[in-house]
């Protein structure tokens, strides 16, 4: 008699715990992506604000090198007004794209190559571009945990239910700068 | 990276490690403990209802101390290894590394205090009891030697460190293995002051006889328990060392400078000048010497707190097969210096 009461109770006491914790592993696995987010965002700011100093430079050397200016400046002013994954990625590979010519053209350019300022340039562009490779890691394996605790059975039943979407990955190439290759007490 | 599945059996090991480490070390002061007081209290410790408080009692005792040496052993080990801190404007390049390390494990905000060693041997080492509270500390001979990407692949052997929370379980072993010396000390004195006590004593045969016993027990608990004590300690602190090779070459996806950093620093043969043996299982490469072949040198690896480096470039090989060219010629330093 008391028995068949308290199963059920039982049953449902677990199912209410079963969903409140699903729910709140799914909330924190969010959270952390959009924590990881943030510092994407935050590296590409710094990518985005080193590029006019890179430019004026370079044209300091080279002056008529005119159109690979006007490219980098453009895909600058593009990736600065674009967001989220899937239309920020797209606009920063453009500006990779960019940034790798102009870097190019200054290989053409003795003088410019050992200017210090320009030395100082490139060791932070390749910092930064490390970083922002650092942070599209940690976001992606955010987002990766993230799917896979949405996906797996049985928090898949309630995750939809639950408003948990899907999250986009975040794709981006960044340049390969040679930095200075050793490390000193500065 | 979606294949991590040698990575996670890696994982526990790690935690199987470690719950060894804590029962096996929490047992070996409960036998230390109960022979000294045996030795002390005579056969009486045999009965449950002295034995089992007062054997309790003192372990109890034991580990309060432990974890009040584990609480200052982070400031003790950077004083030992003379580290001091060094600030972003002094290693700008340092501290970039670091950060570029730290965004890629997602530590965002909280990150380890770099520190420096003035020390002609490359090495590194981590140390602290939480996230928040953790020091890396490298010595000026690594940065003098390893170039950029390998620097960055040590700093981030140290950060999965952290990471992993392997700082805490070290800190663990050691302090426990530091405790169950003590009480062999203690051991010591007990047979020989013990021995004394009851050389004036009424007693009957049959504690004579358990006394003898104990004694028995007594001198190879104080030889063989600090010596399984150090065992345990030795073994967690190997296990580790490829886990956070491991992280770490995951970490930057880019496990072919942790290899070249492995090599590097095995064709390096400049000794750190000062190291406590205590602190020898915090630095990236083992500070002791352990070369030769045979007997004797497999019996000093029993001992040693880090696998050799050629396992740990094995290991890193298999690990990112396809990825890592364990054969490939060293990239040069900067010809400039």
């Amino acid at each position: 008699m008391e028995f068949g009461i308290w199963v059920p109770i039982a049953v449902v006491a677990l199912v209410v715990l079963w969903l409140i914790t699903s729910y709140n592993r799914l909330v924190r696995a969010r959270v952390r992506i959009d924590e990881a987010w943030a510092q994407i965002d935050a590296q590409l700011q710094r990518r985005h604000d080193l590029i006019p100093n890179l430019v004026e430079t370079v044209k300091g050397y080279a002056a008529h090198e005119r159109a690979t200016f006007e490219e980098v400046t453009a895909a600058r002013a593009r990736a600065v007004s674009v967001s989220g994954p899937a239309d920020l990625s797209q606009a920063e590979n453009v500006l990779t794209q960019a940034l790798g010519r102009l870097l190019a053209v200054a290989e053409a350019y003795p003088d410019l190559k050992a200017d210090a300022n320009f030395l100082r340039l490139q060791e932070e562009l390749a910092h930064t571009e490390n970083m922002v490779a650092g942070a599209r890691g940690h976001y992606n394996a955010s987002v990766r945990t993230y799917d896979e605790s949405r996906q797996v059975f049985p928090t898949s039943l309630i995750a939809g239910a639950l408003g948990f979407a899907a999250r986009d990955y975040f794709e981006v190439e960044t340049v390969e700068v040679r930095a200075a290759p050793d490390v000193s007490f500065g | 990276m979606s294949d991590g599945t040698v990575y996670d059996e890696l994982t526990r090991q790690n935690r199987r490690a470690t719950r060894l480490l804590l029962a096996g070390g929490v047992v070996i002061v409960a036998v230390l403990v109960w022979v000294i007081a045996g030795l002390l209290l005579g056969g009486a410790v045999l009965e449950p209802e002295l034995g089992i408080p007062v054997t309790a009692l003192g372990t109890a005792v034991g580990l309060v101390l432990t974890y009040a040496s584990y609480r200052s052993g982070p400031a003790l080990a950077l004083r030992a290894a003379r580290a001091r801190p060094v600030e972003r404007h002094e290693a700008p390049e340092l501290h970039n590394l670091l950060d570029e390390v730290c965004v890629a494990a997602g530590l965002g905000q909280v990150r380890p205090r770099l520190h420096v060693v003035d020390d002609p041997a490359p090495n590194a080492f981590a140390t602290g009891l939480s996230i928040e509270d953790s020091h890396v500390a490298v010595t000026t001979g690594l940065v003098e030697r390893l170039p950029r990407y390998e620097l960055r692949a040590v700093l981030a052997h140290e950060v999965a460190h952290i990471v992993n929370d392997d700082l805490r379980a070290v800190t663990v072993a050691v302090a426990t293995a530091g405790l169950v010396a003590l009480l062999a000390d203690v051991l010591v004195r007990a047979i020989w002051y013990g021995g004394r006590f009851r050389g004036s004593g009424r007693r009957s045969d049959g504690a004579a006889a358990i006394q003898l016993v104990l004694l028995v027990i007594g001198v190879l608990a104080a030889v063989l328990l600090p010596l399984a004590a150090q065992l345990i300690r030795f073994a967690v602190s190997r296990q580790r060392e490829f886990l956070a090779d491991a992280s770490a070459a995951e970490l930057l996806r880019d496990p072919q400078s942790m290899v070249d950093a492995l090599r590097r620093l095995e064709l390096d043969t400049t000794e750190l000048s000062r190291f406590e043996v205590a602190t020898a299982h915090l630095w990236f490469e083992e500070p002791n010497a352990l070369e030769g072949h045979g007997g004797a040198s497999r019996i000093a690896r029993r001992f040693a707190t880090h696998p050799s480096i050629a396992e740990r470039v094995a290991r890193l090989a298999t690990l990112n097969a396809g990825m890592v060219d364990p054969a490939r010629p060293l990239p040069p330093t900067d010809p400039r210096r």
